[in-house]
């Protein structure tokens, strides 16, 4: 595909979408790592290290991938019986599932707090098993999860129904038993997919901020996570420290981002370009 | 078809939708249904009251002009970026995705004016857009489609922001017309090479 270009338009779209993310993304980071760069070198390293900053960003980074691989992984067992195991009131669970994606953070982040909060219907079970939910990090995960779940289960869920059964009535004609027939058959045509559902959910949630202020609590050093210190820096007109935060939380989420795009194009690249 | 081949005995399929089922339950369902039942806690008339303010009605406007705004524009630049990255394969395409991928990670950081944002009205429309096109689209291109949705609506956060002009707009401005025109390169230099369109063979 790549040498021949079968199909056209290619200029165009590359072009627009270039055009497009220059001004939507790029222009406001170079302003926002301008900002950071107004700050001595010294500074923005103090600013970085404070061990309240370092402890937000860990909270934030952690947070974010544990949350992102629970709804991932709940994401796939969903998506799985949404396409494969059709039952009464498929359709309702399936139009339930873009919930997230409809209910403003704040309400999202202030319902939740009401539920998992020691009183709240799911908190008061937690609680009795000793388990803290709201107002610690284990509340952010659940925030997070709720927040990456429809992204994990609406990648997945056209990549499993454009699947085509017969692969695996092959691999079943050719002794593969079921379980190997899902982990060598199914599991590699999935995992494009998966990690875009999971780096869309990881990176929504290392920008959480609307859902989570409520069921963090907002500790510093324990449940402070990096978007709210930024809140507050620019609270107290600190621009430039609130731009140093932000800047390592964006080169980081980059970085991790990239990556799991690069793993996506390779295991998707004997499809994507036949030779 | 092979007899058995996909078989999974009933108790397995009823123990996966189970789970499944648990979970929706769990993380969705009763978050939705203590959303309910706190907005009518006063009874339906208070609700109705809420609703009328007109605090209330200009936010929900407001919402509203937005959506009309945004939604145009994410299908125009939606559709070429799936367009650029579902069908082709360029060197940079992992970088231009996760360029895209980023406003997620960073929007509440480049403006807190997200709070706009937050309303029923828009987030009731692209749910319904969101669902419509699922069922009768090509998922793959409008799983591309969707990484621009918080890319564009960033887009009219920073136009509605009213931020003003700086240096550094105007290099990124020269940046982003030197992208276009090397995106576009090819089709100034031979715009009628093109081998005839043909039917792609996807998988």
């Amino acid at each position: 595909m790549k040498g021949s270009r079968p199909l056209p338009g290619f200029p165009v779209s590359l072009g627009v979408t270039v055009t497009g993310v220059s001004l939507v993304v790029l222009l406001p980071l170079s302003a926002l790592v301008w900002t950071a760069t107004t700050l001595s070198s010294e500074a923005f390293r103090a600013t970085v290290t404070a061990p309240r900053v370092v402890a937000s960003l860990g909270l934030s980074l952690g947070t974010a991938a544990a949350g992102a691989t629970v709804a991932s992984a709940a994401g796939l067992l969903i998506a799985w019986v949404l396409v494969r195991h059709p039952f009464p009131g498929r359709s309702l669970v399936d139009s339930l599932i873009d919930l997230p994606f409809a209910l403003p953070t704040a309400v999202a982040g202030i319902t939740l707090t009401t539920l998992y909060a020691p009183s709240g219907w799911l908190g008061r079970p937690l609680a009795a098993l000793g388990v803290k939910a709201a107002f610690s990090p284990f509340g952010i995960v659940l925030a997070l999860v709720f927040l990456g779940l429809p992204f994990s289960v609406r990648t997945l869920q056209p990549v499993l129904a454009a699947l085509d059964p017969q692969v695996e009535d092959a691999a079943a004609s050719l002794g593969a038993t079921r379980a190997q027939a899902f982990f060598r058959i199914l599991l590699p045509e999935l995992v494009p997919a998966w990690l875009t559902g999971f780096a869309l959910a990881f990176a929504r949630g290392l920008g959480e901020y609307g859902s989570v202020v409520f069921i963090s609590g907002n500790m510093p050093m324990r449940t402070e996570v990096a978007p709210l210190l930024i809140m507050t820096k620019l609270e107290q007109y600190d621009t430039a420290g609130a731009a140093a935060i932000a800047t390592v939380l964006l080169g980081a989420s980059f970085l991790l981002l990239l990556g799991i795009n690069r793993l996506e194009a390779w295991s998707s690249t004997p499809r994507r370009s036949p030779q | 078809m092979i007899p058995g081949a996909r078989a999974v005995s009933p108790a397995a399929r009823w123990l996966l939708t189970g789970a499944a089922l648990a979970l929706v339950a769990l993380f969705l369902l009763v978050p939705l249904t203590a959303v309910f039942i706190e907005a009518f806690r006063g009874g339906a008339a208070a609700w109705a009251a809420a609703v009328r303010q007109p605090d209330a009605l200009a936010a929900l406007r407001l919402t509203l002009l937005v959506a009309v705004i945004v939604v145009p524009a994410n299908a125009l630049f939606g559709l070429a970026a799936g367009w650029a990255l579902g069908k082709f394969d360029f060197p940079g395409r992992s970088l231009l995705v996760t360029l895209i991928d980023l406003p997620f990670a960073v929007s509440p950081v480049v403006a807190g004016l997200v709070l706009v944002l937050l309303g029923l009205g828009p987030m009731g429309g692209a749910f319904y857009a969101w669902d419509a096109a699922l069922k009768r689209g090509d998922p793959r291109v409008i799983g591309s489609l969707s990484y621009l949705t918080p890319l564009l609506s960033t887009l009219n956060l920073v136009l509605l922001g009213g931020k003003k002009l700086s240096p550094v707009t105007g290099i990124a401005m020269a940046l982003i017309v030197a992208g276009a025109l090397v995106g576009s390169l090819d089709v100034i230099r031979k715009r009628d090479s093109y081998p005839a369109a043909r039917c792609e063979k996807h998988q």
